[in-house]
């Protein structure tokens, strides 16, 4: 039999072709942060064409987060502390780290820029609005949003939805809204009930 | 002879036709519950026990909810399925939510509901149980379900089959994936992702005579068992390692080279319809150097018309990378009511479906796909102790979840060979080791590598190939070697 080549793929391009897309999209990280921009990026067209969408999308917030077990109920000296979960138990401090990004020039924007950051789980409960500020607070740090929530100890056992809406000065506005995906798992409380540690009195 | 271009994105070209605008973890873009509306929570659901096992009996108790209300429980999961592109190149795991109604009650004058359902077979990890009164939901709560084991004997003569089995492998990627020690030597993965969690996998009982070690670790991160599992962020959730005592009772001489027959599902890919004419192979499946007719009908009369082949040649570790190839295995002449019959030998070449088409000139009449399955053509049966081995297999495949086999020696991993570069014609050579008596040589299907760095499942020997390989039922090869004195 003869043979006629008619087809040549190269090597290590059978990756996907939309990664940035898709990171944008997902939030780019396999644990709990799921971004979904409002309007779904053009995958297609001309440079032209491109552009002219990205300035019409300018008018969005890209919205990133995740979530860190706080200190709230923890015993002194524990170190799950400021650790990365979506897992938590009863009357443990889930803090949601917010960053929100202006999508056409990329920069992280600050207390300057935003009016209000705002977390609304699924059952209707609206979180303290988010506050900006250096975390932790001496160097090394970073600067990101931050809300916080003790889940009751009554609060059902489940996953947990959750959306944050940002919204701009300018009057851009954005949202994240969590996704559900094996992947990433979506923040739960667990069956777990953490003691009430009361705060310690000051002198 | 000519042969015409094949379009871009019909086959192999990568190109990105899939995805886009969505998370390419989501099984399927908008599903339900990525647009169900939210209600806040009315009503008080308990779930008992949290950490349960399949068929574990689960009871709900709640309160505050409609008397006289019907409620339903609804069971909240998902489904797993291997994503692949063009049919050849491995991306990775895929998960979409589902649902399933576990149980019913009716609400009391007092607003309370009692009910309890039996754990389904299904993946581990964290559900959701949700109470639903009239299409909304209206209460929450959750259970963990942890896998449960078992093994199939815990005795038997050298080469007895051995199965583990286990139900309720969790659906999170970074917690699916398992790993089988014998005697702590890595012998393959566990994985249950189109299986709802159920996995089995299938080796034997390697020598000598004795007690044997099975021990059963996690980990998605890295290829390896993570031994430090107790103290891990995962700690939690389930049991780690798993292990069984294996006694073997004789060596009773070589057991019989064996393979396993997936011929029945080893359907060739699918072909679109181009217009009237069909086509029809007997058999539609077989091996290189098998007889095999190609038949047809509703083709122009009276017509001579041309029977092409498609391959592909290369490999994927050169910057050359993979080409396909069309070539014309030969002519045939329609007959007056537009039949035609065509005898061929299968030709010697890859493993995996084989595109072929029937054209008139440029013209494409009709396509179909035939199946060249991988076959042992000789290996080494008994040897002295630091001789070599030889193995030769031919119509092994090209695709990443048949290119290569992974190799285990007395159920300890020592690497994989590919026939891709050499048109399916597999050979590798290494040196026997080991006390004279029965050796196991075990030849395991792997996914040979994807886009998904995690779960790292990549040239693996995969013990649960017979029922959780990607795309195709791929066979084991089981042989034996003789170490004589």
């Amino acid at each position: 039999m003869e043979r006629n080549k008619v087809l040549r793929v190269a090597a290590g391009t059978m990756a996907l072709a939309s990664v940035p897309v898709l990171t944008a999209a997902c939030g780019g990280d396999d644990n709990n942060s799921n971004a979904t921009a409002t309007t779904p990026p053009q995958t297609s067209g001309t440079s032209a064409q491109v552009q002219t969408q990205a300035t019409a999308n300018a008018i969005q917030l890209f919205v990133d987060s995740d979530t860190v077990r706080g200190s709230k109920n923890l015993p002194t000296g524990s170190a799950d502390g400021c650790v990365q979960s979506n897992l938590y138990a009863k009357n443990e401090q889930v803090v949601f780290r917010i960053r929100v990004y202006d999508p056409v020039s990329g920069k992280q924007l600050t207390a300057d820029d935003l009016e209000s950051v705002l977390v609304t789980l699924k059952d209707g409960t609206k979180l303290d609005p988010a506050t900006y500020g250096a975390h932790p607070k001496t160097e090394p740090n970073e600067s990101f949003w931050t809300a916080a929530w003790v889940i009751p100890s009554n609060y059902p056992t489940g996953s947990v939805d959750y959306t944050i809406a940002a919204k701009a000065k300018d009057g851009r506005t954005g949202t994240f809204t969590q996704l559900h995906f094996a992947a990433s798992a979506m923040l739960a409380v667990t069956d777990q009930v953490r003691p009430i540690i009361p705060p310690t009195p000051k002198p | 002879m000519t042969a015409s271009p094949i379009q871009a994105g019909t086959q192999g070209t990568g190109a990105d036709e899939t995805v886009g605008g969505i998370c390419p973890y989501l099984g399927t873009p908008g599903d339900a519950s990525q647009q169900e509306e939210w209600h806040t929570y009315t009503a008080v659901l308990d779930a008992s026990p949290y950490r349960i096992q399949v068929g574990d009996l689960v009871s709900l108790t709640g309160k505050d909810y409609t008397p006289g209300a019907t409620v339903e429980f609804v069971w909240y999961s998902v489904e797993g399925h291997y994503d692949v592109r063009d049919h050849t190149e491995f991306i990775g795991q895929r998960y979409a939510p589902t649902t399933q109604v576990v149980a019913m009650a009716v609400a009391n004058d007092a607003g309370e509901i009692r009910a309890s359902f039996v754990t389904p077979v299904d993946f581990g990890g964290p559900h959701d149980i949700r109470a639903r009164v009239d299409r909304i939901e209206v209460s929450q709560s959750g259970v963990l379900l942890t896998p449960t084991w078992e093994i199939s004997s815990v005795e038997g003569p050298v080469g007895a089959d051995i199965e583990i089995h286990v139900e309720g492998i969790d659906y999170r990627t970074s917690i699916n994936t398992w790993h089988v020690l014998w005697d702590n030597h890595y012998m393959g993965m566990m994985t249950g992702v189109t299986t709802r969690g159920v996995a089995t996998a299938r080796f034997r009982a390697a020598g000598p005579a004795g007690k044997h070690y099975i021990a059963i670790w996690n980990n998605s991160y890295q290829s390896t068992p993570y031994l430090a599992f107790f103290r891990s962020p995962f700690r939690d959730q389930f049991e780690v390692p798993i292990e069984f005592v294996y006694n073997v009772t004789a060596d009773n001489g070589l057991p019989p080279v064996s393979k396993d027959d997936f011929s029945a599902a080893d359907n060739p890919w699918p072909v679109e319809t181009v217009g009237a004419a069909t086509l029809k192979l007997s058999p539609d499946r077989c091996y290189v150097g098998d007889a095999v007719t190609l038949t047809g009908a509703h083709f122009p009369p009276n017509t001579a018309v041309d029977v092409y082949w498609r391959t592909a040649a290369g490999d994927r570790v050169n910057v050359g990378g993979i080409t396909e190839y069309q070539g014309r295995l030969g002519t045939v002449r329609t007959s007056a009511a537009g039949e035609l019959s065509f005898d061929f030998v299968a030709p010697d070449d890859l493993g995996g479906s084989h595109r072929m088409e029937v054209k008139a000139g440029e013209e494409l009449l009709a396509p179909t796909c035939l199946v060249i399955m991988p076959k042992l053509l000789s290996c080494t049966s008994k040897v002295k102790a630091g001789e070599k081995i030889h193995v030769h297999l031919h119509g092994t495949g090209w695709s990443t979840y048949e290119n290569t086999y992974a190799a285990t020696w007395d159920n300890s991993y020592i690497g994989y060979a590919c026939g891709f570069s050499t048109q399916g014609d597999m050979q590798f050579h290494f040196t026997a080791t080991g006390a004279p008596g029965t050796h196991l040589l075990d030849l395991y299907p792997t996914i040979y590598k994807g886009a998904d760095e995690m779960p790292k499942v990549y040239s693996l020997p995969q013990l649960t190939y017979a029922d959780d390989h990607p795309e195709r039922k791929t066979p084991a090869f089981r042989l034996a070697v003789e170490i004589t004195e």
